[in-house]
């Protein structure tokens, strides 16, 4: 009895605990969201307002701007380096896994190298060769750069994933008749969704939020939506509740795929569970 | 309808290590051939040969006559029930059973009628839209082999299929299995390192040592007359009990000598032996399994003293450890027909049925007589 | 010299009853085994005499005093557990002079003991050793020891060989057994293989759901079970089990099965308790006290053969007699005579000496 009572309080606390955690780093979140909602008045009043007449303004205006393409710009490029580098990240991944290069790992650990060199050190040799083709200002130059960063790190993530595989899963669907990429399509890969589901995400993410490159390599066309929230910062002044609406409708993407791939992303952190 | 025959296979896993060495084998149609041996003896390396999983560095493999070493495993028209089942955790029982016949170029509803037909068999029907880890290891058991068995393939290889069972399970399991086998008359490979589960499945027993065949032969036959002293010491619980002496010429016959006592070899033993009057002076083994030490509670002539060391009843029988000065033998026999109870530390009288014993060379470890 | 006594011991986690009503001697010097399947207690009733777990309600006696109130610490208990939980930062010498030093023993002390233990389990080359540089054998042996260096009153081991193959459990049950009598040591030792409990125990509790089944030595338990439960879970192959119906037939005690009728002869009468007549039973037979021969004879019962086993020098036979009715059968192959094959037809003779007879309601052994 004792020890349930305790147990309870025990509960009760770590639920007090959890919610204070998750204000502290919600809050800014909802700043920004409440933002831009509010009247120019509003914004800066003092003390801040927290309850307001909420206005549209701030959408309306930032949707006549530049921005509404920018946002698209983003999303198309985004889209499709996720697709390509989770598609041809786990073919490699699932390479590296089950034939594994007589080089040892030297290989993957040059891959890997990739992701860690320092943008600011690639962007202007970047900036040369895609002159030298002619792709400044296009989607595709975005779409192969950040492609070339999230490869990498697709193929050590899943690598990892297909490596838990049993080898017999495999051994057995050979034996049912089963060529070897028909066992990589359809027994191995099914079995790897949880983190192909993880490196959408990340590769999604860190497509979206890129600014470096993405400021060298375009003008108008191809300029995605960092760039142009960087741009709404003139020299007249800042418009704090454009830039929020910006930022809320920025952030309704990444929010909603969370959302569809949420199931997989709580497996994947459960994913030791799979030869059970 | 099928004969799987080995011929020279031979594998070097790199330039040092030989994992198998020159096995040839025959297994006869429908027969139940287990491959036992001690972890690293080549006998899992063996299998994967024949499934295809490895390509031997030289030697054939042949399938009814058909050379497969070279072909696809998915070309072989064999099944295989792993160790770990390889069941996968996204498939519920009757997707595994349909996703083993889709390339069996088979309609849907002749796919349909198959699972029905092996759920009845394998008494599965209950469990079929479960998934693996909603099943007990027993039933998880039984669906890596009907899975394997629906195919109907040419040849069942089977790798360890009762390890992951607890003991009870794994004994009544063990004849199901062995009498599915006869039902089926599917030619069957078996690995195991338990050598009573080969005993008890086998039609066919080939141990396996250090990548080599030891010895092939009926459970009986490896049991009774073991070659060397590795498949003797390696069949049968308690295992047999190893004396060293040396063979010594006397009046009476030859002699088995030991610091500890000498025994007379009577002529149930010696009319075994190849030739006798070489083995004069060698340096030689004597191997007695439990079963065949008798007991006496009081002295006997001929027989030899010793003292209980330790006693373990074991259902009707009586297990005992017996001390003869220094060597430690065991012994076992039905309680009734023994007649007293060896207790701890009590000195008894030894006799050896000699028609059941052996003799091996020491050095080279192959059986004398 | 140190007896314990567990008296109407409950244990309850929470609502749950996991131990009802345990009372269990175990003298001084004795070896006794807990054995059941996962789940029955076993494990429980020794952390209650370890002190790890308290009972509520009931009392555990060591010798004649009651020690319900003190600390799993001080009662000088050495305990061994499947997992061994050895140390793997110290040597095998760290890990047994670790004991003595927590209870602040002097050096000399711990020196001496440590070479005991040494020479006893015969470890000495292995002294400086880290448990991953042993092989499991070895690591048992190591556990052994920890528990043995504090020159426990009492000695509890918790399926201490669990995590060994089985030849080597063979070999390590027999030095076992041999290393506690020598010591001397009051013992209980607790697994779910009723091999090695009936190699092991000088006394055998066989438990289940919970509370105990039976109490006797290895040949009791075997030769007498008290009810279905332990006839079913001791000896392998398992007893078979067969319904029948006590009769009295022109004056004679008969069991009668749909397949045969069988006269008991006096002293099987006898045996049974007088309220045994005209009632519903379970007949138990032992698979090596059936005979299997080609040839019918007086009071045979024919059937085939669904399956047979070589086994060292014994064939284990699974004879149907009809569907889903099957008998094993443990022989001798001298004993046998003939070679048996599958689908063969053969007859079964059953001694009714050797049948054990149970209430078919409420298992209990009729006798």
């Amino acid at each position: 009895m004792n020890s349930d009572t305790r147990e309870t309080i025990r509960k009760v606390l770590l639920f007090i605990l959890t919610i204070l955690i998750t204000l502290v780093f919600f809050l800014p979140l909802l700043w920004v969201v409440m933002s831009s909602f509010k009247t120019r008045l509003d914004l800066f009043a003092i003390p801040p307002k927290w309850i307001f007449t909420p206005t549209l303004e701030n959408y309306i205006g930032i949707l006549e701007s530049d921005f509404k393409q920018q946002l698209l710009n983003s999303l198309i490029i985004a889209a499709f380096s996720t697709v390509y580098s989770v598609t041809l990240g786990s073919l490699a991944a699932y390479g590296f896994s089950r034939y594994p290069p007589k080089s040892g790992n030297f290989i993957l650990f040059w891959i890997l190298s990739l992701r860690m060199l320092p943008v600011i050190a690639v962007v202007v040799p970047f900036y040369l060769v895609f002159r030298a083709l002619g792709l400044l200002d296009t989607h595709l130059a975005l779409v192969l750069v950040y492609s070339i960063f999230n490869i990498s790190f697709t193929i050590w993530l899943l690598k990892g994933f297909f490596d838990e595989i049993p080898l017999e899963f495999e051994e057995a669907a050979k034996l049912e008749g089963y060529s070897p990429f028909e066992v990589f399509s359809r027994v191995s890969l099914p079995l790897t969704r949880p983190g192909l589901a993880a490196a959408a995400m990340f590769c999604l993410i860190q497509s979206l939020n890129e600014f470096l490159i993405a400021l060298a390599l375009t003008t108008r066309v191809a300029e995605t939506a960092p760039v142009g929230l960087a741009k709404l910062q003139t020299f007249l002044g800042t418009d704090w509740g454009r830039i929020s609406a910006a930022a809320t409708l920025f952030m309704i993407p990444v929010v909603f795929f969370t959302i569809l791939i949420r199931n997989e992303l709580i497996r994947g952190m459960s994913f030791g569970q799979l030869k059970g | 309808m099928a004969r799987l025959v080995l011929e020279e296979l031979d594998l070097w896993y790199s330039t040092t290590v030989h994992a198998v060495d020159h096995v040839s084998l025959v297994v006869e149609d429908g027969e139940l051939c287990v491959l036992l041996g001690p972890s690293g003896c080549g006998k899992t390396s063996t299998l994967r040969m024949v499934a295809g999983f490895i390509i031997p560095t030289s030697g054939a493999i042949y399938l009814d006559d058909k050379r497969i070493e070279y072909l696809y495993p998915g070309d072989r028209n064999i099944a295989m029930v792993f160790q770990s089942y390889a069941l996968y955790p996204n498939k519920t029982v009757r997707q595994h059973l349909a996703f083993a016949l889709k390339k069996a170029g088979l309609s849907a509803s002749e796919i349909e009628q198959r699972i029905q037909q092996t759920a009845e068999f394998m008494h599965m029907e209950d469990y079929l839209d479960r998934r693996p880890q909603a099943l007990s290891s027993g039933q998880q058991q039984r669906v890596a082999v009907g899975r394997a068995l629906i195919r109907r393939p040419k040849l069942f290889l089977m790798d360890e299929p009762l390890s992951q069972l607890d003991a009870r399970l794994r004994v009544e399991t063990r004849s199901n299995l062995r009498r599915l086998q006869q039902d089926l008359g599917i030619t069957t490979v078996y690995v195991t390192h338990d050598q009573m589960e080969a005993q008890g499945l086998a039609d066919k027993i080939v141990v396996m040592d250090r990548g080599r065949i030891q010895q092939v032969g009926s459970p009986i036959e490896i049991y009774e007359d073991p070659v060397n002293l590795f498949v003797a010491g390696f069949i049968g619980t308690p295992p047999m009990n190893f004396i060293e002496g040396e063979l010594i010429p006397e009046d009476s016959g030859l002699c088995f000598n030991h610091p500890e006592f000498k025994l007379r070899l009577q002529p149930a033993l010696l009319d075994k032996l190849d030739d006798g009057h070489k083995l004069d002076g060698r340096q030689a083994v004597i191997g007695i399994r439990p079963e065949y030490v008798q007991l006496a509670p009081e002295e006997e002539p001929n027989a030899i003293p010793a003292e209980v060391y330790v006693l373990e009843p074991q259902s009707n029988e009586y297990v005992v450890d017996l001390h003869m000065g220094e060597i430690p033998l065991k012994m076992r026999q039905d309680k009734r027909e023994l007649g007293f109870k060896p207790e701890i530390g009590r000195r008894v009288w030894m006799r050896f049925r000699q028609n059941r014993m052996h003799l091996f060379d020491k050095n080279t470890g192959a059986r004398l007589a | 010299m140190t007896s314990i006594r567990l008296e109407n011991v409950h244990v309850n986690f929470g609502k749950t009853e996991v131990l009802r009503d345990i009372s269990l001697e175990v003298a001084d010097g004795e070896l006794c085994v807990i054995v059941g399947p996962s789940g029955c207690g076993k494990t429980v009733t020794l952390r209650a005499i370890s002190g790890l777990t308290r009972p509520s309600r009931g009392h555990v006696y060591f010798d004649d005093n009651v020690i319900d109130h003190v600390a799993p610490g001080d009662r000088n208990v050495g305990m061994a557990f499947q997992t061994y939980a050895l140390y793997p930062n110290m040597t095998v010498r760290e890990n047994w002079e670790f004991p003595l030093r927590a209870a602040k023993r002097q050096e000399e002390l711990i020196q001496e003991r440590v070479g005991q233990v040494t020479g006893l389990l015969d470890m000495g080359p292995l002294l400086n050793r880290y448990p991953r540089e042993l092989s499991g054998g070895q690591q048992q042996r190591v556990a052994l020891g920890r528990a043995l260096v504090r020159r426990p009153q009492v000695f509890l081991l918790d399926e201490p060989m669990g995590n060994l193959d089985a030849k080597l459990r063979v070999e390590l049950r027999a030095s076992l057994r041999k290393l506690q009598m020598d010591l001397g040591v009051t013992t209980v030792y607790v697994t779910h293989d009723q091999v090695d409990a009936q190699a092991l125990g000088d006394k055998i509790v066989v438990m289940d759901v919970g509370s105990v089944q039976q109490v006797g030595t290895p040949e009791q338990i075997y030769e007498t079970p008290a009810n279905l439960f332990v006839a079913g879970f001791i000896g392998t192959p398992r007893m078979n089990f067969l319904d029948g119906t006590l009769k009295q037939e022109n004056g004679n005690l008969v069991v009668e099965h749909p397949l045969f009728k069988m006269d008991l002869p006096e002293e099987v009468v006898g045996r049974l308790a007088d309220n045994a007549r005209d009632r519903k039973v379970v007949m138990g037979v032992r698979p090596e006290s059936i005979g299997v021969s080609t040839h019918p004879g007086p009071q045979t019962i024919p059937g085939k053969i669904y399956v047979c086993e070589p086994q060292s020098n014994e064939v284990i036979i699974e004879i149907e007699l009809e569907e889903e009715v099957h008998l094993k059968v443990r022989v001798g192959r001298d004993a046998l005579g003939f070679e048996p094959y599958i689908d063969q037809l053969v007859q079964v003779q059953i001694d009714p000496d050797t049948l054990h007879f149970f209430d078919s309601v409420t298992g209990v052994r009729l006798s």
